[in-house]
Parts: structure tokens; sequence; C-alpha cells
């Protein structure tokens, strides 16, 4: 399986992204945002860090780089996009996903292992998990706050593209960051393009404490 | 050279969380006659064009790059 990672000015989490899917078997090449040749291949991911040190907005400056445009092409056409943290914002940005995000609720950079719950898994990146399985993937966020407007979200319902939200260890949904509904994953409603706050790719070996990342990415590789 | 003053404010809907956080300060400290804060970014374009397409252009750049819809409005004038 071919997977291409965006990097721009700032990203910081492609190496460890790039560690996770290669785990998986897969073969990983990183592109510089300046490219402009198409888009292929079986995955693209946006990672995780600061694009452009989040000026203006996080993402803001990114969606202006040349490889957005090859992005919105290859999604449009069905092409599956994975979108981590930054990746997320930047998502929603351009509008491959509905909403935004603003700043935490408590005004803190919020890092740490953080449980989500599984809420649909109608879908191939959750499809292999059950719903309200319980995953524990580390945060790591100032602007993870999201918003949507109240019919949005009820749209995502119906479309079945909330797929994630933050809960305790017993499974109780809470709010860490204020985000609308305690939303931490969502996907467009053709399904081919996914996102979330929390960091896989920093899940992925017992050595450094947890694997539920792998144990969530394998999703997207399933033939 | 044109000097236009574009002012992005979040909209009504979405919790302005710093104008909440510099309110609670504010109040922590004795003034408790601020009863609520807004926090918004003021960008200055100056740009070297026609007065005549100047709406088209700070229009364009708005909603291109400076304002996200779904959380935020925007207003300018010209200085």
């Amino acid at each position: 399986m071919k997977v291409s990672i965006i990097v721009f000015p700032g990203t910081n989490c492609e190496e460890d992204t790039q560690d996770a899917f290669t785990s998986l078997g897969c073969d990983v090449t990183c592109i510089w945002h300046e490219e402009t040749h198409k888009l292929n291949g079986d995955l693209v991911v946006i990672p995780g860090g600061f694009s452009y040190g989040d000026m203006l907005r996080s993402g803001a400056i990114a969606k202006l780089s040349p490889i957005i445009k090859e992005l919105k092409a290859y999604a449009s056409k069905g092409g599956m996009v994975l979108g981590i943290c930054n990746g997320f914002q930047l998502l929603t940005e351009i509008n491959l996903l509905e909403g935004s995000f603003i700043r935490n609720k408590n005004m803190k950079f919020i890092s740490k292992n953080q449980p989500i719950k599984v809420i649909d898994n109608n879908n191939k990146l959750l499809s292999h998990l059950n719903k309200d399985d319980i995953l524990n993937i580390p945060i790591a966020h100032m602007e993870g706050n999201y918003y949507a407007s109240d019919e949005t979200i009820e749209k995502m319902y119906q479309n079945e593209q909330i797929l994630l939200k933050y809960c305790n260890t017993d499974g109780d949904i809470i709010n860490v960051n204020g985000s609308a509904h305690s939303i931490a994953g969502i996907c467009n409603s053709n399904k081919n393009v996914f996102a979330l706050m929390s960091h896989p790719e920093r899940a992925i070996n017992e050595i450094t404490g947890l694997t539920d990342g792998i144990k969530l990415l394998k999703g997207l590789i399933a033939q | 050279m044109i000097i236009v003053e574009v002012l992005i404010t979040l909209k009504k809907d979405v919790v302005d969380i710093e104008g909440e956080t510099i309110k609670k300060a504010l109040n922590g400290v004795g003034y408790s006659s601020v009863k609520d804060v807004k926090v918004s970014k003021k960008v200055i374009l100056y740009l070297d064009e026609k007065k005549s397409s100047i709406d088209e252009t700070v229009t364009s750049i708005c909603n291109d790059l400076l304002h996200n819809s779904v959380i935020e409005d925007y207003s300018y004038k010209v200085v």
C-alpha cells in the first residue's frame, strides 16, 4: 500500500507518521508542500505539527500551498485522506471537512494520553473496531476545540460522520477541550476523508507505552 | 498607497475563549464593571492599486485567507 505524507514548514510529526505506516508494511513517501505533481497511491496523510507557525489560524496559510490543489483533486476522486491534529485543522480550512477550530476552553496547551470512544464504525477507518470501543491515544494541541453549527453537526450525525469522541477510561463521554459534542474525530460525507485530533502515530510501540494508535491505523490499510 | 484595516471577529455563536479569560482576569483584580470582553484581529493591508478595485480585492483576500467563514466575520475600512 502506497502512503504519501504531506510536509509543510513547521510540520513535526511526519517521521513518526512514516514509522507508523512503515511498521504496517506500507511504502511511505514524504512530499514537500510545494510539489505540484498529481497525488496518487492509496492514502495521503497530513500529519501534525504547526504549519507556518499556525499564524492567522491553524492551517490558514498552508491552505494556499501548491499541493492543496492536488489534494482536493485526489480527494474529489475518492482518494483516501487522513488528517492528524494540524492535518485535521487544515482539512477544515480547505473545506474537505466541516467545521473549524478555536482555542481550547481552558486556554491551555493540552498534552496527555486521552481515551477516545468509537461512535460510528460504518467507515473504512473504524470498521475493524466496535462501537463504544475505547482507544488510549495521546493528544497535544492548543486549538482542538472543534466548532460547527448545530445544523451542521445534526447533518453529520445523520451521515454517520461523527466518528470519535473524548471519554474517560470507563467510556463516559467527557469534554477535554471544549469541542462541540466532545468530538475528537470525523469524516466527510463520502467517507474517504478522515481526521482526528489524537496522535495515533505516537501510540505504536509498547516501549513508549501505548499501542492503540497502530490498532486504529490498521483500519486504513485493511484490504 | 491605500491603507485598509480589516477587522476579524468571532461569530456571535462562537465562544470567545480569550475574551472570557481576559474578563475573568480583570474581574479578579477588581475591575468589576467589566461584564464582557471580545477579542478580535486587525490586519492592515497596504495596497498599491486603484481605489475603484479596492472592494473587490479586499473581499477576495478576506475570503481566500484572512477569515474563516465558519467561525469568523469580517469588516474593513479604508483609512
